[in-house]
């Protein structure tokens, strides 16, 4: 009587699991697995998703090897990568460092100060730094013309070609800093007092400290963050949509990335099957940069 | 007993309640039956004031009839209208420009305005044919009503007080040359030599616009453009001199390429006058009622012997209905077209005649041209007179490109960035006529498979 009590209220249980895990599993893949699959689909039609629809096989593809759009693009992304993410790492955790060494208040001060552009909108922030940077008499322009005796009227930042995304990657390293700086924070908390007791005892420099004790230490915050902000180098959108204007992607082209020629494509050009053969190819390097991420974090770290 | 009342009076007051939820009492049962209209519409200050205004106008002729305007800024309207339409949620009035259904199938997308308020005949009676184009179904039926021509490279605004200041009469520009005098002679320089203000600045959509109406005024028009090939050809001298012509105006430091988003280095003076449709004047003054914005046509290119031929790549302003419609709701979508093509005056009047004005442009309404044209002198504003001659001289002289490729895609997207480039010294006039025959032979190939 018990054994068959325990039966029913284990396949209640079962049942219960099955509903549970099926709804989300449905929702998955209603919101995830069949958009990826109808991606694909789509990368093989000619279609602007109402008026025609045709399939084309690898046409979508070979226009996309021979696109210098989507070559400049996918540089750009690359560029926003490597400048962003190692020295947008590199300052966060220098802040890091030094907001460590305060106590009380002043250390709670400073992570705020550094954390509040962080919870500012990307498009609030985006619009106060196209006007910092408004060419020859923006603030920046000013100030810097001030302080470097540089000509006013050759600062021109968003609006020359050659340092238009360098002038957006700056606005980027600068919001996010509070968030690094957080996790960073978190990590410099954890290493044990013990071992920075023992280096003084040995006579090592603060700065000897750390770069031997403090980076070393913090390796699983470093890749976390290097793995996040790649990703977020891959999918950048907002901020250059926002800064760039008339039109986005500009001057000449020079700060155009993927999903933003993806965004064109599909909604200016009503390509969506070129749109979704650019969105396969981000797809594809998003998902190396997080097999990278989920392999880094398989090591085990002890201190 | 008593206890079971209540709860039936509780019952039954829900239920009432809910039935008036449900149905609408407020608007629609109890009330005179209301038509609700939902109508997106361009996002922009002078055009905001100018709908809301004709909105009044015509609830108070149609009160069955509300207009629920919904102004979307221009990108957003431009990447939402087709997708809402596949999606089934558009509102039933839309506007667009005509160039974003560019050979598309419309008759997919909305509802037919032919036979029904008008037969095709008719709407060739009430707008000029050319603007009917993009709005032809394959069934040979319209399907949308163009009442005016929105960006285009018909000439450009100016600064009033920096053209007196400088002794320069607008007027007096007749040709290419004498336009280029008088930028320079409205140039700002600063000590060091750089520009502090630039006589002439170029718009991103217009100055592509231009580039290709330069091509097309000096008669290379078939050259440019085979559309039975589907080929571009760039690499003609005709392109060649109009792009050496635009770069002048940067090698001779009268327009700086650098000096910003001319949205905002006009208004704020940067810059004495813009490439820009007369629209320009409109916007301008609504968004700046502080200033004092005139018009001068495009002259013609190269000298004035030669046959002028504007808007290469032209949008028409265009209201569109949901093909979704039926019923009351067809009804007063109708109404409100037809009420727009019988009595034009009313609707087109409230721009031109507003200070400053909403709007000054081209307009694609026959009826309303030809009522102007009789208007007695003192009863025409400077802004009607503008807009009268801007259609008589600009659409006639639309002859637009038999391209595949929308305009969003080809002047954005493509041709500007390009001649961005050149602007910037980042690229040879060569290069870059050799890249865009390549480019664009591509593209149109790929729309014509």
């Amino acid at each position: 009587m018990r054994k068959e009590l325990l039966i029913r209220k284990r396949r209640q249980l079962n049942l219960f699991l099955l509903i549970v895990a099926s709804s989300v599993i449905t929702y998955y893949a209603l919101i995830g697995v069949w958009p990826f699959i109808y991606n694909i689909y789509l990368t093989f039609r000619k279609t602007d998703i109402i008026t025609e629809d045709k399939f084309i096989g690898l046409s979508n593809y070979r226009f996309l090897i021979n696109d210098p759009i989507f070559w400049k693009s996918l540089w750009h992304n690359i560029y926003y990568l490597m400048i962003m993410v190692p020295i947008g790492a590199f300052t966060s955790l220098i802040i890091a460092a030094l907001i460590s060494k305060t106590k009380g208040i002043a250390k709670k001060l400073y992570t705020a100060m550094f954390f509040t552009p962080v919870v500012t909108s990307m498009v609030a922030v985006s619009l106060v730094w196209t006007l910092l940077y408004f060419p020859k008499v923006g603030l920046f322009a000013v100030v810097l013309s001030k302080l470097f005796n540089i000509n006013q009227n050759n600062l021109t930042f968003l609006h020359n070609p050659s340092i238009a995304l360098l002038c957006i990657i700056i606005m980027d390293i600068w919001r996010d800093t509070g968030l690094r700086t957080v996790i960073f924070l978190a990590g410099i908390d954890e290493i044990p007092d013990q071992l920075y007791e023992a280096a003084r005892i040995d006579g090592t420099s603060a700065i000897s400290q750390f770069f031997r004790l403090t980076v070393p230490l913090l390796r699983p915050q470093i890749i976390f963050i290097v793995a996040i902000y790649s990703i977020n180098a891959i999918r950048v959108f907002v901020q250059i949509y926002m800064m760039t204007g008339n039109p986005p992607g500009g001057p000449a082209n020079s700060t155009k990335v993927l999903a933003l020629q993806m965004y064109q494509e599909a909604f200016y050009s009503l390509r969506f099957g070129y749109a979704a053969t650019i969105s396969l190819v981000m797809f594809i390097m998003l998902f190396g940069l997080v097999i990278l991420e989920i392999k880094s974090f398989q090591e085990k770290w002890e201190y | 007993m008593k206890r079971f009342k209540k709860a039936l009076l509780v019952v039954l007051v829900f239920a009432f309640a809910s039935t008036c939820f449900l149905f609408g009492a407020g608007q629609g049962t109890f009330a005179a039956k209301k038509v609700t209209l939902d109508w997106w519409f361009q996002d922009w200050s002078g055009g905001n004031a100018w709908m809301r205004d004709y909105i009044v106008k015509f609830e108070k002729k149609y009160p069955g009839i509300h207009l629920n305007y919904i102004p979307i800024p221009f990108e957003e309207l431009n990447v939402k209208m087709i997708p809402s339409i596949a999606q089934g949620n558009e509102p039933p009035i839309m506007f667009g420009y005509d160039e974003w259904v560019a050979a598309r199938d419309v008759s997919k997308l909305f509802l037919p305005q032919s036979p029904d308020p008008y037969t095709v005949d008719e709407w060739k009676k009430a707008v000029y044919a050319p603007t009917l184009k993009n709005v032809t179904g394959p069934d040979g039926n319209i399907y949308g009503y163009p009442f005016v021509t929105g960006a285009n490279a018909f000439g450009f605004i100016y600064h009033k007080d920096l053209f007196r200041e400088a002794g320069v009469d607008a007027e007096a520009i007749k040709s290419w040359d004498d336009l280029k005098k008088a930028a320079k002679k409205l140039t700002v320089y600063n000590p060091d030599g750089s520009i502090k203000r630039s006589g002439v600045l170029f718009s991103y959509t217009e100055a592509a616009n231009t580039f290709l109406d330069m091509i097309c005024m000096q008669e290379a028009r078939d050259k440019l453009l085979n559309p039975g090939k589907a080929e571009w050809n760039f690499n003609i001298p005709e392109a060649k001199r109009a792009m050496e012509t635009l770069k002048s105006f940067v090698d001779e430091k009268i327009y700086d390429p650098r000096s910003g988003d001319s949205a905002i280095t006009f208004p704020n003076k940067i810059g004495a006058m813009l490439l820009q449709g007369p629209w320009g004047v409109g916007a301008t003054m609504t968004s700046f009622p502080e200033l004092n914005v005139g018009f001068l046509g495009m002259p013609p290119y190269p000298d004035k012997s030669t046959k002028l031929q504007l808007g290469s790549v032209v949008s028409y302003g265009t209201f569109f209905l949901s093909r979704r419609l039926t019923d009351s709701k067809k009804d007063a979508a109708m109404t409100f077209i037809k009420e727009l093509v019988n009595n034009p005056a009313e609707f087109f009047d409230i721009p031109f005649y507003h200070k400053p004005p909403y709007w000054v442009g081209v307009i694609n309404s026959k009826a309303y041209i030809a009522e102007l044209k009789k208007r007695p002198e003192n009863k025409m504003t400077e802004y009607a007179k503008t807009a009268l001659i801007a259609t008589e001289k600009g659409l006639p002289a639309v002859h637009p490109l038999d391209t595949k490729i929308s305009e969003p895609d080809l002047i954005r997207n493509i041709l500007f960035p390009q001649m961005q480039k050149v602007f910037l010294g980042k690229e040879s006039i060569d290069k870059m006529l050799s890249y865009l025959t390549k480019y664009l032979t591509s593209r149109e190939k790929e729309l014509a498979r």
